[in-house]
């Protein structure tokens, strides 16, 4: 059972890394506005769309399998 | 696919209805008989909704009416304020509000109109709408749009009239110092609630092997490494997320107030330290699983208290909101368009009919009549003329005028009322007095316990006194007090929001249990807010001529002849007035038809002595002593009718007053309106001398509520803007809907429903929270005899202290979420 010197150490680790995570992306403003990306997740891609503005398309496209 | 998106519109709007009716393609608003659909079957009310149209269809963008369509009922009717916006453009406005950004420029608007998924849909197409846009962010929650662009290639003020035209008239919105101060300190919150998560949860882990380890036997070496490993974690929680509640109880403990973070800091502390004394030692219990959940309980309760007050906060300020954005300043023969901003004492501006004043000043030229009704509640327009002093905020009605600037900005009399607003808003401490209080016996009953303990054990077994002391401190730490009561205030909030009923204190709840005095505004409030024609005497068939005067008016009284008579079906169409004239002292003049038709006040026709028969003299007096206002019409020489315009009683007004009257609040009436038309008010409300007042100045409906608030508990129920300070004020202020902004951010309550049968429902609501407030907190007192008495008693440990715990916690969440509190019962 001596595993758990080193298992213990390491969850305790993940752990930090994901809590590490969250605060990165709550300092990065991810979570500012909780509104209105579940009204933009509805939107389907339009087609007569001339130029893909980059960070919209990319938060669209990954969205759109659940709508 | 544009052409089939179009055709599609015109079937939807046109199937549902009967064929007379045309509804505009784009509000679907119904067709005005002045105007015809086009050749290609669209038909538009007005010339912005067809210009709205152009833009979005141009751009391939029909897919906005049929999501509208899907996702909400409203429309939204395009501007039709047709400004130009040049003054986005001036050098003040682009230092004060635009940002620089990596070769492009960023500016936040406050877009009041967006609502709905539609138009975050729109909007967020503006590249596709304005080349040079390269970025459109919405905001829902606070109404934003953050919009990137490149300056060289297209101007904001072009992008503000597309934004206008589309019917989203912005308003800029300073990235202020306090917005983002509140953003940060939520963000903050947020992540330690994140960090004390993580350590509740994980340190739960590591205690239920340790509880498994204590009946299924365990190595030495592995219970210590996890009583270390269970020390490191608990170490964070209290010392990391949960340092708040040691400076809460340290700033309390300096002011001498009770406050539940003494208690709180009591536990955490003595836990902590005890526990690292055993982890270090090796022997006796620890309870580092038991603080980490608590801190994390704690916290989450105080997170669900700030959410509905940090929600609320960010909007435009007072000031902007009744500013007009723009001036036009006189420079020598020039007359240029500069932003509010700019505007300095001393400068000569140049206002126009329709437009509001940007600045305190005395006019210098032209004769006009003001609207004040916003700032004062005086209902009926003053007239002004060359040396008179007007107000930042009133509206121009009649006639251009220049004034020269004695007071911009802060300095101005609406300027000083904000910031009167906003400093009363910021007094106000938004803590639940309740629990304090409670929590002041608390600590003087632990301690007391904690030292007969002591004292106890160390006679009975020295070695277990101090082990005993922990444990008494660590399980009666009033986590359920905590928890119970931000848990029942956010549940009672959020019930009562889908009875339209918006909360923003946690404090109301107590407050309104107990009745008091509510004060009543009375336009908008108790009354529709709106002139309407009461009576009509003489001769109906001039109604026709009359409308086609006073459309050319924005006169109140003007409007409010003219859509009470075309709500009475008379028409004016193809009538065309001429030689339009109108008079200082409440008058208009024109020819229709060939005939001199006036329309004004009963002495502006006095003055005229035209011919007055003795029935349509009575139908003036009639009209005065019911409290409503005479328009006399002459035509060429004799007077043929007497029109009375009044602002009706809310059909509920009654009811609703009787309802408060029944519960034990004393009901009376602040109005800034002539004493006269408030008796009449009062009359009809059965409410005796003392309880209204008239001609009252926002300043003076403040001092009269705080003076008031300082004795029992002040209740204001307002809508305009001349009340805000009053509500912000008053021990709960209520704003009723169609109110205007200011007062909304300014009430701790606003009811999103018109009528005033919300507030009955509200006080109603709010004994009943009460009720639920003070049975979770017997019911977490109740848990810590309990818990105390296991602890002096001596038979409590870790194990059952984490049991105890949550299984108070769930108590409470299952006593506030059950309870009946707003709504029907379910």
């Amino acid at each position: 059972m001596s595993v758990l010197f080193v298992s213990l150490p390491v969850a305790l680790f993940l752990a930090a890394t994901a809590v590490g995570a969250f605060l990165w992306s709550l300092k990065k403003g991810q979570f500012d506005d909780l509104d209105t990306p579940r009204y933009r997740m509805l939107f389907d891609e339009s087609p007569t769309k001339p130029k893909s503005t980059s960070p919209e398309g990319t938060s669209k496209s990954s969205v759109k399998p659940r709508a | 696919m544009p052409t089939e998106a179009a055709e599609s519109t015109v079937e939807r709007i046109a199937a549902p209805l009967p064929a007379t009716a045309v509804l505009c393609s784009h509000c679907a608003a119904e067709m005005p008989a002045a105007r015809s659909p086009r050749a290609d079957g669209l038909a538009f009310c007005c010339s912005g909704c067809e210009s709205a149209y152009g833009i979005i269809h141009a751009c391939g963008l029909d897919e906005y009416y049929r999501l509208r369509d899907e996702l909400s009922g409203e429309r939204i009717p395009a501007s039709q304020e047709g400004s130009r916006f040049e003054e986005f453009d001036h050098p003040t406005f682009q230092q004060l509000y635009i940002r620089p950004v990596a070769g492009a420029c960023e500016v936040d608007f406050y877009l009041p109109a967006i609502h709905c998924a539609a138009c975050v849909w729109l909007i967020e197409r503006l590249p596709q709408i304005i080349p040079g846009v390269i970025d459109a962010r919405i905001w829902m929650a606070r109404s934003t749009v953050r919009i990137t662009w490149h300056p060289a290639e297209v101007g904001l003020s072009r992008i503000a009239v597309a934004l206008d035209r589309l019917g989203y008239t912005p308003h800029p919105c300073s990235a202020d110092t306090v917005n983002s101060v509140r953003r940060q300190a939520a963000r903050r919150e947020l992540g330690l609630l994140a960090i004390a998560g993580a350590c509740a949860g994980n340190n739960m882990l590591i205690a239920i092997a340790l509880y498994a380890g204590e009946f299924n036997g365990m190595a030495a070496e592995h219970v210590t490494l996890f009583r270390w490993a269970s020390a490191l974690v608990g170490m964070i929680s209290v010392f990391g997320p949960g340092l708040v509640f040691f400076r809460g109880a340290l700033a309390a403990i300096r002011s001498k107030m009770p406050h539940l973070d003494i208690p709180l800091a009591l536990g955490l502390g003595v836990g902590a330290i005890g526990g690292l004394f055993y982890t270090f030692t090796g022997a006796g219990e620890v309870y580092f699983d038991s603080l980490s959940v608590l801190v994390f309980l704690l916290l989450l309760g105080r997170f669900i208290q700030g959410r509905g007050q940090r929600l609320s906060a960010e909007r435009v300020s007072l000031l902007r909101q009744l500013t007009p954005r723009r001036a036009h300043r006189v420079d020598g023969q020039e007359v240029a368009t500069i932003p509010i901003e700019a505007v300095r004492e001393g400068d000569l501006l140049e206002v126009h009919v329709g437009e509001s004043l940007p600045a305190d000043g005395t006019v210098e030229f032209g004769t006009s009549s003001v609207d004040e009704s916003l700032l004062t509640g005086e209902t009926l327009p003053r007239d002004v003329s060359g040396g008179s002093a007007v107000t930042a905020g009133s509206a121009n009605l009649s006639g251009t005028i220049r004034i020269r600037v004695t007071a911009a900005a802060e300095r101005s009399r609406v300027g000083k009322l904000a910031q009167l607003v906003e400093g009363v808003s910021r007094e106000r401490t938004g803590v639940f007095d309740l629990v304090h209080r409670w929590s002041g016996y608390f600590v003087v009953i632990v301690l007391v316990l904690a030292i007969a303990t002591g004292i106890a054990w160390s006679q009975v077994s020295p070695a277990k006194a101090v082990e005993h002391v922990v444990a008494l401190l660590v399980v009666s730490c009033p986590c359920a007090l905590g928890l119970a009561t931000p848990l029942a205030v956010a549940v009672a909030q959020g019930r009562a929001a889908r009875q339209k009923i918006l909360i923003k204190g946690s404090e109301v709840f107590e407050r309104l249990s107990r009745p008091g005095r509510v004060w009543l505004d009375k336009t908008g409030t108790l009354t529709e807010g709106k002139l309407c024609l009461h009576s009509w005497a003489g001769d109906s068939s001039i109604a026709s001529a009359v409308i086609a005067i006073e459309r050319e008016s924005k006169h109140p009284i003007a409007r409010a002849l003219v859509s009470s008579l075309e709500g009475k079906g008379h028409r004016a169409d193809g009538w065309q007035a001429e030689d339009i004239r109108h008079w200082q002292g409440g008058g208009i003049s024109g020819v229709v038809d060939g005939r001199h038709v006036e329309i004004g006040s009963a002495r502006r026709l006095e003055d005229l002595r035209w011919r007055w028969p003795t029935e349509l003299r009575s139908a003036v007096e009639q009209s005065l002593t019911v409290g409503h206002t005479p328009v006399v019409v002459g035509v060429d020489g004799s007077v043929v009718a007497v029109a009375g315009l009044g602002d009706q009683l809310r059909p509920e007004a009654v009811d609703a007053v009787r309802a408060l009257r029944s519960m034990g609040w004393r009901v009376g009436i602040l109005s800034g309106d002539h004493p006269r038309i408030v008796e009449q008010v009062a009359r009809q409300l059965a409410m005796v001398q003392d309880d209204w007042l008239g001609s009252l100045s926002p300043e003076e409906k403040l001092v009269i509520v705080r003076a008031g608030a300082e004795q029992e508990t002040v209740v204001m129920v307002g809508d305009g803007i001349n009340d805000s300070a009053a509500l912000a004020s008053a021990s709960v202020g209520i704003a009723v809907h169609g109110g205007a902004e200011a007062s909304m951010n300014s009430a701790m309550v606003y009811l999103a429903e018109p009528g005033l049968m919300p507030v009955i429902e509200l006080m109603k609501g709010s004994r009943r929270t009460l009720r639920v407030i003070h049975r979770n907190l017997v019911a977490s007192l109740c848990y810590n005899i309990l818990a105390a008495g296991l602890a002096v008693a001596g038979i409590i440990t870790p194990l059952v202290a984490a049991l105890l715990m949550p299984a108070s916690s769930l108590t409470v969440v299952g006593l506030s979420t059950l309870s009946h509190t707003f709504g029907r019962r379910s």
